[in-house]
């Protein structure tokens, strides 16, 4: 085989090579790709061609050096410049971030936003307002730099208002359409005096394929506002009111590709032991090497009047099966622990503490570490992808 | 050399192929080896092997090379740690021979060999300008200068 040719590089055979330049380019990061777009006309094609880009995400999943934890910060009502993210690469917050980007969305006022989650390269931020519900959400590719702005489904009749309503989301792809979801809930608290709605949630679902919002109609559980809901299993998973026993919760899971809503309750067991009197409970639903947790903090008077956190982890060892929830760990923390997560890919927890402060738990090692996040900061798991918005 | 594949005897004497090169060279190789070619083990297991095979886009340098990288890759009882160094060594030459590597193993369906290759040059061209890679890949059909710009501003932070 001669693909050497004079003084110039080798010459790939026309009939191979697309197939070798995907090989060699499915390993590059999308900066790169971005810069090799003008290389010539074949090279262009192959970078912008969908499959392509499929291919391309594919492999940097599998791929650790192309994992990303991104710190979103909206900066607060003091700092409204700080509008910026940070990359920490290999899943790791333990050493210096790698690169801050911008956030490209404004809005009228700072920290007005809620990051409704993260799939593969995508991010997906909703804009939230004094009354509870904003006007856009954005679904963002930072490894592109490219967004696009998504104007949220206003009231179906004109004498219908949005306001008053809350909106809990879960942003997905499902494998079946081949297309990036959001899944909306608008929630329309009963105690408003011109709703005329009954509290029954309305249920939408966006389309980043079709950039277009659809009704879906559904029974939906009473999931809790203000966490971001759970990826696992083909099911968004969020934590819910059980309806039947006040005081103690579930989690409502919704199937993708299905599209329906299902509840699971939590065991008894949970509480046991605990002092579920306490003013200070708080419930997390996370994943947990690949598996889905349920986090519970209690507070606790310590010395000073101080509160301490008696933490508890359960996890579900096979999906689906209620009496598969095991009790993984038990420790305390000092302060009020506030909220949990899962960190992906290395089994750590993250725990928010008095919304003061970020730190990380090992299992192994039983080792907290100070995370240099702001408290109010989002943090977002990403793989390098070229998917274009 | 013994290749008939009527023989049931023990000790079981090792069955060997033959290829050739496009440059007439011939080598020998173990059945066992050659087995991590897909294309060579469904000439095996259509029994098209008993023959030379005639390998006609690949010289004898590379198949020489090709064939060495089987037979490591095949041996038994090297740590992963071992065969990872002699991996290095191996992709240790020009990107000219890499190429040859690559389009060799993609003939030959080497899946191991292909993905070593190809990492390795992955690696070379992350870093590149276009006019670098250009060169590298001995492009011609380059875009004209504003057609380079307009598909340039298009992402003009990633040149930044």
């Amino acid at each position: 085989m001669s693909s050497s040719d004079g003084d110039g590089g080798p010459k790939l055979p026309h009939d191979v090579a697309v197939e070798i330049l995907k090989r060699l380019l499915k390993r590059l990061p999308a900066r790169s790709l971005l810069q090799f777009r003008c290389v010539c006309r074949s090279w262009r094609s192959t970078i912008d061609d969908p499959r392509f880009v499929a291919l391309h995400s594919n492999h940097s999943a599998l791929d650790p050096s192309n994992r990303y934890l991104v710190c979103l910060d909206f900066g607060d009502d003091l700092d409204p410049v700080q509008n910026t993210c940070s990359l920490f690469s290999n899943g790791s917050l333990t050493l210096p971030f790698q690169s801050q980007i911008e956030i490209p969305f404004v809005t009228p006022h700072p920290n007005c936003y809620a990051v409704v989650g993260s799939c593969d390269g995508l991010i997906c931020v909703s804009e939230i307002s004094s009354n509870g519900y904003g006007q856009m959400m954005y679904v963002w590719n930072l490894f592109t730099r490219k967004h696009r702005a998504v104007r949220l489904p206003g009231p179906k009749q004109q004498n219908l208002s949005m306001e008053g309503a809350r909106v809990v989301q879960g942003f997905y792809f499902d494998a079946k359409s081949n297309d990036y979801n959001v899944v909306s809930i608008f929630l329309f608290p009963d105690l408003h005096p011109f709703c005329l709605r009954n509290g029954k949630p309305r249920v939408e679902i966006y389309s980043l394929g079709t950039d277009s919002w659809r009704t879906l109609e559904c029974e939906v559980p009473a999931i809790r506002l203000g966490k971001r809901a759970v990826f696992l299993n083909g099911n968004l998973h969020w934590y819910a009111t059980n309806r039947k026993r006040l005081g103690f919760g579930s989690i409502a899971s919704f199937d993708v590709t299905g599209e329906v809503f299902d509840e699971m309750v939590l065991p008894e067991e949970m509480l046991d032991d605990l002092d579920i009197d306490s003013t200070h409970l708080e419930f997390s639903v996370a994943v947990l090497n690949d598996l889905l947790a349920v986090f519970i903090s209690v507070g606790k008077e310590a010395a000073h009047s101080d509160l301490n956190s008696v933490c508890s982890v359960w996890v579900m060892r096979d999906y689906g099966v209620p009496e598969s929830w095991t009790k993984l760990y038990t420790f305390e923390v000092s302060g009020q622990a506030l909220a949990f997560d899962g960190f992906p890919w290395n089994g750590e927890l993250l725990i928010d503490i008095n919304f003061e402060k970020r730190v990380s738990w090992n299992p192994i090692t039983g080792q907290f570490s100070n995370l240099p996040l702001l408290a109010n900061s989002e943090l977002v798991p990403v793989v390098e992808s070229l998917f274009s918005l | 050399m013994s290749s008939s594949s009527s023989s049931s005897l023990p000790p079981c004497p090792k069955k060997m192929i033959t290829l050739k090169s496009s440059d007439g060279e011939t080598f020998q190789i173990e059945e066992t080896a050659a087995l991590q070619s897909k294309t060579l083990e469904n000439m095996i297991d259509e029994n098209c092997a008993s023959t030379p095979i005639p390998l006609r886009s690949i010289n004898g340098k590379i198949l020489a090379k090709v064939v060495e990288f089987c037979n490591k890759h095949a041996e038994v009882g090297v740590d992963a740690e071992s065969l990872h160094a002699w991996d290095a060594e191996f992709v240790n030459v020009e990107y000219t021979t890499l190429f040859d590597y690559i389009l060799a193993a993609n003939f030959l369906e080497i899946p191991t060999l292909l993905d070593l290759a190809s990492g390795v040059v992955g690696d070379m061209i992350k870093g590149k300008t276009p006019d670098e890679i250009r060169k590298m890949f001995n492009i011609n059909d380059a875009f004209s200068p504003e057609e380079e710009e307009e598909v340039r501003r298009a992402n003009q932070w990633a040149f930044e």
